[in-house]
């Protein structure tokens, strides 16, 4: 009994210390939520029609966007059917936040250039520089830029680019002389781009073609129009226009020529000099075209993608691109990537059109479900709406959870005390339990923060914490009760200790029952803050039943049994447990 | 609160510190719902006159907070007018660092990046200074929708716990004595006319959860207490009851300490640091639903517990015994109760010598201390140490016994040897 009662307080110290000591040896802390550490927090709201697979494809291009950001720390969760993205720290919030949710980002755009490095990357001040912005300028200019973007200017914008897409030539004089040098939008010049980067393997979904649904593609449609490299990390790095974050940062404009990249996964695979987002009259090319797409496997066994065009969008596809840019070269943008860039192998579609991938290949399995992703559900699959902006500064932020660590250690500091006074010896057990609760704690949600729970400390989780004092204290109020009914009723503290955690640790485990049911359901069913808070209650409520049995229960076994401590005057067990009758009570 | 034999130089405090309480909750249980009952009209007439101050997190709406930097009040509500915004409303409030501007307006989040950039400018602080609190108009409802859903799947899986646990009308009353509360912590809001935020709801439910957890803490020893006592037919249900919540009243009294403290200490630091911010929003709810709550469940709870048993054949039975011997209604303390399961449970005798009665006062039953006899019957009254280190002796020098001012209890009490 005593061997066991010892290697279990061992145990628990040793784990909490450990545990504790790991936290701090890894550098990390608590991940703080964004009301104490400052930044900004945004609920997107489906509406209309969705489903939980349109939902998770949403929160896929979301995570991706937020990732361009560069934001240390950024989560994006689902909580029931919102996505929440917390950027902690982020600079220009309110023009992030605007970004990530954004919805009309699939474009339909002309190729101009392609490149296979840097040396063919369209140079000099003309729409790259646009499109490369410095990010700490963008803030303020791309919020307002964002309405703009989707309202299209009807006047001066939609007539200039009228003529643009007219000219088939989007862009300067300076564009048409660079094509003359590049790889012009055909076929044959695509032999340079071989030969730039002869060793290069195609880039999966980059060349591609586009022929009426059912038509057989030929030689010619199946031509890349380049083989794309992957660019070397020191052209990626010359090219700041190309991150994601001022991608994000500065969505170009719907007349705007735009210099974009190709990805697979992270790396640069292609660039691309576009044009303007193609477009009749104010009817721009956008998700707007397609009403569904399906990968299907062709006769010849390849991997295509099936598009079908709504009404309007394909009579629009046949006037203006199979009327304009048959045998030229059309980018699908997502977010300012190309998708892909098939080759435009008819002239008349009616309604229908069949993506096959470039090479020998083609598409894989993989590649062409994607694409047919992207294409039925344009650039988020739902519509979201902003139904929670939050955003935090960071002096705020500090001077909250200084609040909140000053009222919590004033508000402990007071609960020990009182202990103490009241229980004597026991009080310091309970100093020394909370301590170690609190360890635990600590080590807990260091560990939390950095896993995929991306657990994190928000005003509400303190609050939380600080609620589960008084929960933690009260079992060892129920305890130290339980063996003073015992000890009244004749029995000593030796032979009551044991005997009285018993019957008290039923009173415990039911009642913290209670508080786990009831944090599991709030965290389960609750959105936004409370589930922060649940959280916290949880965990500390569960730390609680854990220290009570493997600590409580071992230490005051022992003191018990230790005469000196038992009945010392000032803090002895019996003096706190008013055996004996010595006044000094509350 | 109740009539005890006690002199007066025995204070509470050192009577609840000895466990020598008998107070009689269950027989004034109609003062309490008498209390209760008022308390909670006043908060809902409060509350149909003026409703609840919701903040726009529930009806939607924007607000911003931006450190003033010496902007007028006048000037920021030009400068947000410009932005085409006519009806915001304009504050100024204590920040943490001299005073911040605090605008209101119902718009969107989708419209708010305008007016926060006029705010920034205005003020000339970054976009990151200004706090921006935006919330569309349906999220409130569904913020509030949730809550309730996850309010009533909590009562469900309470309510089940504690029949499954104990009984189904433990269940019962736990949920009365907590719906006893939120109308307790609403009626506190609508009086005062306090905002309601997002905060307020995490309140409410922490409240929930507190106050079930307390009455569970004092059913679990009812619970214990009729399987002996009451089972045994030596005593009624609500005396039972009586002695359970004496026993844990001092525990009760500790818990609620322990938990208010930090409460108080986040409502005192909260409003001392940061001015009128979440952290006392937190501690207004939490302080008036700490109180209520450690209340129900031995005023509300424990006395409808103990109604609603004393109807069923088998308690309604052991009570007319009783009463017909004229032994009902009296209260043990703890410490007698202790005394009296020293020797291995109630036997017979040690019941005798408890249960009197001095039924002069109408009030309620009259208590009874049992008599302090530590020379010969009670084996050791106090651990082994405490007699030897001399405390033994200080009893008597320090308040005479109540047998020395009363007849021995032992030597009047009707019931007593009747057995």
């Amino acid at each position: 009994m005593r061997r066991s009662m010892t290697i279990s307080l061992s145990a628990i110290l040793a784990i909490a210390a450990v545990a504790l000591i790991a936290a701090i040896a890894s550098g990390n802390s608590p991940r703080l939520g964004l009301d104490l550490q400052g930044g900004a927090s945004v609920v997107l709201s489906p509406t209309g029609s969705y489903n939980n697979g349109a939902l998770n494809q949403a929160q896929k291009i979301i995570n991706a966007r937020v990732n361009g950001l560069g934001v240390a720390g950024a989560t994006v969760q689902r909580q029931g059917n919102n996505i929440v993205v917390e950027l902690p720290g982020v600079k220009n919030a309110s023009s992030a936040l605007g970004v990530i949710g954004q919805t009309a980002q699939l474009q339909f755009r002309p190729v101009v250039l392609d490149s296979n490095g840097q040396e063919l990357i369209f140079a000099g001040p003309g729409p790259s520089a646009t499109a490369s912005a410095t990010p700490t300028t963008a803030g303020p200019t791309s919020s307002t830029a964002v309405p703009a973007t989707t309202t299209a200017p009807p006047t001066t914008a939609a007539s200039t680019s009228t003529t643009k897409a007219a000219a088939g030539l989007p862009g300067g004089a300076r564009v048409n002389t660079a094509a003359a040098g590049a790889p012009s939008p055909a076929p044959a010049p695509a032999g340079a781009g071989t030969a730039a980067a002869p060793t290069s393997a195609p880039a999966p979904g980059t060349a591609a073609s586009v022929a009426p649904a059912g038509a057989t593609p030929t030689s010619s449609a199946l031509t890349p129009l380049s083989p794309t490299t992957t660019l070397s990390p020191a052209a990626a790095a010359a090219g700041p226009a190309l991150t994601p974050q001022s991608v994000l940062d500065n969505p170009a404009s719907v007349d705007q020529e735009i210099v974009v990249p190709e990805y697979t996964k992270s790396d640069i695979t292609a660039r691309y000099v576009l044009g303007p987002v193609i477009r009749d009259g104010t009817y721009l090319f956008t998700g707007q075209i397609v009403s569904s797409a399906q990968a299907n496997i062709d006769t010849t066994g390849q991997w295509t993608v099936a598009v079908n065009f709504t009404g309007k969008g394909g009579s629009e596809w046949d006037k203006i691109v199979g009327g304009q840019y048959y045998q030229k070269y059309v980018a699908i943008v997502l977010d300012n990537r190309v998708e892909s860039a098939p080759q435009i192998n008819a002239q008349r579609f009616s309604g229908q059109a069949t993506i096959s991938g470039g090479g020998s290949a083609g598409f894989s399995h993989t590649q062409a479900s994607n694409l047919a992703l992207v294409l039925r559900y344009g650039a988020l699959p739902v519509k979201l709406t902003q139904s929670e902006v939050r955003t935090v500064s960071a002096s705020l932020g500090k001077a909250s959870l200084r609040a909140g660590l000053v009222a919590g250690f004033i508000g402990l500091a007071l609960v020990l005390l009182y202990m103490i006074a009241y229980y004597r010896a026991l009080g310091v057990v309970v100093v020394i339990g909370l301590g170690l609760s609190g360890s635990l704690l600590y080590s807990l949600y260091t560990w939390l923060g950095t896993s995929s729970l991306h657990a994190s400390l928000s005003l509400a989780s303190v609050v939380g914490i600080i609620v589960s004092v008084g929960v933690t204290a009260d079992s060892y109020i129920v305890y130290f009760e339980r063996l003073k009914d015992d000890i009244r009723a004749g029995k000593s503290v030796r032979s009551s200790v044991d005997r009285s955690f018993g019957r008290a640790w039923r009173t415990i485990w039911t009642a913290d029952l209670v508080s786990i049911i009831a944090a599991f359901l709030l965290w389960f069913l609750t959105i936004g803050d409370v589930r922060g808070f649940a959280f916290a209650l949880g965990l500390s409520t569960v730390l609680d039943l854990i220290t009570a049995y493997l600590f409580t229960r071992p230490i005051v076994f022992l003191l018990g049994r230790n005469r000196g401590i038992a009945e010392a005057r000032v803090l002895g067990i019996s003096r706190g447990l008013a055996a004996a009758p010595a006044g000094g009570a509350a | 609160m109740s009539t005890t034999l006690d002199q007066p130089t025995h204070g509470l405090a050192r009577r609840l510190y000895q466990g020598e309480t008998a107070f009689d909750f269950v027989g004034r249980s109609r003062r309490w719902f008498t209390g209760s009952g008022v308390v909670i009209l006043i908060g809902l007439i409060a509350l149909a006159v003026s409703g609840l101050k919701f903040g726009i997190d529930f009806k939607g709406g924007t607000s911003w907070e931006v450190p003033a930097n010496g902007v007028s009040v006048t000037a920021a509500r030009d400068a947000v007018g410009a932005q085409g915004i006519k009806d915001a409303t304009v504050q100024t409030l204590k920040g943490t660092n001299g005073t911040d501007l605090r605008v209101e307006a119902k718009i969107p989040p989708a419209d708010q990046a305008k007016v926060t950039a006029a705010l920034a400018k205005l003020t000339h602080a970054s976009d990151n200074a200004v706090a921006v609190n935006s919330v569309g108009p349906t999220w409130g409802h569904e913020i509030t929708h949730k809550a309730e859903v996850a309010l009533i799947a909590f009562f469900i899986a309470v309510g089940l716990f504690i029949t499954f646990r104990f009984q189904a009308k433990m269940a019962f009353a736990a949920i009365v004595a907590v719906i006893h509360d939120i109308l307790v912590t609403v009626g506190v809001y609508a009086i005062f006319g306090f905002d309601v935020t997002p905060n307020t709801v995490i309140a409410l439910l922490t409240i929930l959860g507190y106050s079930l957890y307390d009455t569970v803490v004092v059913f679990d020893k009812v619970d214990e207490n009729t399987r002996g006592l009451a089972a045994s037919g030596r005593m009624t249900y609500s005396d039972t009851v009586n002695l359970s919540m004496n026993q844990v009243l001092m525990r009760s009294i500790n818990t609620s300490l322990v938990a208010i403290l930090p409460i108080l200490s986040v409502l005192v630091i909260g409003d001392v640091f940061l001015g009128a911010t979440t952290l006392k929003e937190f501690g207004l709810a939490l302080f008036v639903g700490l109180l209520t709550g450690a209340y129900s469940s031995i005023f509300i709870a424990a006395p409808i517990l103990a109604r609603l048993k004393e109807r069923e054949p088998r308690y309604a039975t052991i009570r007319q015994r009783l009463e017909s011997r004229g032994a009902a209604g009296a209260l043990l303390t703890p410490r007698a109760a202790a005394e009296q399961s020293a020797g291995g449970g109630v036997s017979r005798a040690r019941t005798a010598a408890v249960a009197v009665l001095d039924d002069d006062d109408d009030d309620g039953p009259a208590i009874l201390r049992p008599g302090r006899d530590d020379d010969d019957e009670r084996p050791a009254r106090a651990a082994p140490g405490g007699a030897r280190s001399g405390q033994a002796n200080r009893p008597p020098a320090n308040r005479p016994r109540p047998g020395a001012a009363r007849p021995a209890p032992r030597g009047r009490k009707k019931g007593g040897k009747r057995r």
